[in-house]
């Protein structure tokens, strides 16, 4: 131990440092009671002086350069084990400062829960490793362990930290069965102070290791590690979430790259796809055009005379024709409304006239189905600033939809009214009802309910779409209620003018 | 469901009459249909001059003065704006009224058209020749 010492003082500049560090060895050396670990304490702080006031006269240690020279000037080998492990290599050292944590917690087991628990403990666990621990009266006997060097450098500091954790675990739990939880903590607690204020910060924070979370809550971990430990643990830390953060960045940059390539693609492909409609659509009107000229030519008998039969047939076909064509221009008209090219001609109309209108020139299609309209014109008119042609197509589309997919003989009821400087159009009918998996997507181009499909074969899918940019180009919303029993609701909402608009 | 403001829509040119003894240069490139359309003028004593591009359109124009011109836009070498630009620059003929019709009728186009002097643009899959010839009526009358 002299040695040691001296050692220390041949390689420290600062005279005042070495008489205060040797007159504390001193004193260490008359005491009797813990004189080893303060002797270990000593060291570590002597070292510590040392490593952080390098001189140009002096040999520039660092921790371990100073540690490795006093093994090999000074023979260890003598010195208390616990002492002797500070100059041992990282994993010997770790694996006797476990040790040394675990003897004082089975002194107190000794001493408390008696022998026969302790040995039940450590039997329990059933650990290959630490069934080479020899269970004397006195404690536990680690020797078989250390001395074996090939056996235990067999075993990865990380699988024999695991096990040595696994046994604090279950002394842990063993004493708390007796004392309660705060006092098993307490105790717990107060044997890591010992063991801190015995070695530095950092080699007592190894014991941490091996004492299981469950054991110290997040709070005291942090108030039992050391300043300088904590302040190791978060610079690496933040340097792992710097890492983390520039590797997200990287990640983010190159997922919105592609993001934006997947998105330029899609745009484009959504143009031709546009593009073709669009041409096809003008494609296929020349032959429908006289495919329709020519039918009502003959229809009209302008060609020759036709029996009633022919005409029949000819009637039939007409309608096909014009069915064709209905669908061309609506392919067509979600281009338009796909583009943003929309044109609105704002004024102040009529709503209640624009309604009536609608449910009149629908009524042949609602008296085939045997729907009735309830429509009661309000005693005021209702002026709103909007664009009557484009609300026209709106309600139009809604009570269509309320005819076509109502049941036979049933009502459909319209109301609107003035809701301070909103109109609010409701539109109810009962018959198919929206399936609830239908509620996102009713109002996007070309989507059809597959309950809607079955009762009406016909239709593009595009009529709430429109209606839906038309009511929302007016500064409106739209929005529907469908019940299971197929009651169905469709709102409308406008502002009177402009200037209200959402 | 009403395509745009210009478009007419068919209910309200059920009820019509069809132009009698008028002189009416028709241009139109597809041969079914202008087949079709000299059927129907000469039913309705109408004297159909008929040209199928920008060429032989001038060449009728320069012998004959028509009371009404009918205009396809898509048609080989120049296009009906084309000639439509052509004739309204032309201090002789820019008084001959001009309607559009043509199955290429998108809102600009329709704009367009307008812009440059048509009287009326008439989508052609939306109507039948009956329809076109009571909307023609309508403007010599």
């Amino acid at each position: 131990m002299d040695k040691i010492f001296s050692f220390l003082s041949s390689n420290t500049h600062h005279p005042d440092t070495i008489e205060n560090y040797l007159s504390q060895y001193k004193k260490i050396k008359k005491s009797y009671r813990n004189q080893e670990d303060k002797f270990i304490n000593l060291y570590l702080n002597w070292e510590e002086f040392i490593i952080n006031n390098k001189t140009e006269n002096y040999k520039n240690y660092t921790k371990e350069s100073l540690r490795d020279t006093i093994k090999k000037e000074i023979e260890i080998g003598n010195l208390p084990n616990d002492f002797r492990l500070i100059f041992l290599p990282k994993k010997e050292q770790s694996v006797l400062i476990y040790e040394s944590f675990i003897n004082d917690l089975v002194e107190y087991i000794n001493d408390h829960l008696g022998h026969a628990t302790l040995v039940k403990t450590v039997k329990d666990l059933k650990d290959p490793f630490l069934a080479k621990i020899r269970i004397t009266a006195n404690g536990l006997d680690f020797s078989l362990i250390n001395k074996s060097q090939t056996d235990y450098s067999q075993h990865p500091i990380d699988e024999i930290t695991k096990s040595f954790k696994n046994l604090v675990g279950a002394m842990y739990s063993k004493i708390e069965l007796s004392l309660g939880e705060k006092l098993t903590k307490d105790i717990f607690r107060k044997m890591f102070n010992e063991f801190k204020e015995k070695y530095n910060a950092e080699m007592s924070s190894v014991v941490l290791k091996i004492i299981p979370e469950r054991i110290l809550g997040m709070d005291e971990w942090l108030s039992l590690m050391s300043k300088k430990e904590l302040e190791k643990q978060v610079r690496e830390k933040t340097q792992e979430l710097l890492e983390f953060n520039s590797s997200l960045e990287k990640t983010i940059d190159e997922r919105t790259r592609e993001l934006k390539v997947a998105y330029d693609d899609l745009k484009k492909l959504d143009e031709k796809k546009s593009e073709f409609i669009s041409v096809a659509a003008h494609q296929l009107r020349t032959p429908l055009s006289a495919m329709k000229w020519g039918l009502s030519m003959l229809n009209n008998e302008e060609i020759g005379k036709l029996t009633t039969e022919q005409k029949d047939f000819l009637e039939k076909n007409i309608e096909s024709n014009n069915k064709v064509i209905e669908i061309v221009n609506e392919l067509l008209e979600i281009d338009l409304y796909t583009k943003n090219e929309k044109i609105y001609n704002f004024e102040i109309s009529d709503i209640s006239k624009i309604i009536s209108d609608i449910i009149k020139s629908l009524s042949s299609l609602s008296r085939k189905r045997n729907i009735s309209i309830d429509w009661q014109i309000p005693k005021e008119k209702i002026f709103a600033e909007i664009d009557a042609k484009k609300i026209s197509i709106v309600v139009q589309n809604l009570i269509d939809n309320a005819i076509k997919y109502g049941n036979k003989n049933s009502t459909i009821n319209i109301n609107i009214r003035k809701i301070n400087t909103m109109i609010n159009l409701t539109i109810k009918n009962r018959g198919i009802g929206i399936p609830a998996e239908a509620n996102e997507e009713i109002f996007q181009r070309f989507f059809r309910a597959k309950n809607a499909i079955r009762k009406e074969t016909e239709g593009m899918g595009i009529g709430l779409f429109i209606s839906k940019n038309i009511v929302e180009d007016h500064g409106g919303r739209i929005w529907f209620d469908s019940k299971k029993d197929g009651e169905t609701t469709f709102s409308v909402e406008i502002p009177i003018s402009r200037k209200f608009g959402l | 469901m009403a395509n745009d403001e210009f478009n007419v829509d068919l209910e309200s040119n059920s009820v019509g009459s069809l132009p009698r003894d008028k002189k009416i240069l028709w241009v139109e490139d597809d041969p079914l249909l202008s087949d079709m359309i000299s059927r129907k003028c000469l039913a309705n004593a109408c004297l159909l001059l008929h040209a199928t591009d920008a060429d032989q359109t001038f060449e009728i124009l320069k012998k004959e003065k028509p009371d009404i011109i009918i205009l396809d836009i898509l048609l080989p070498g120049k296009n009906g704006f084309e000639i439509l630009r052509d004739i309204k620059s032309n201090d002789s003929l820019k008084e001959i009224p001009v309607i559009i019709l043509s199955n290429f009728g998108q809102k600009d186009e329709i704009e367009k058209g307008l812009k440059l002097g048509a009287k009326k643009y008439l989508i052609k899959a939306t109507l039948t020749l009956d329809e076109i010839l009571f909307q023609v009526n309508d403007l010599l009358s």
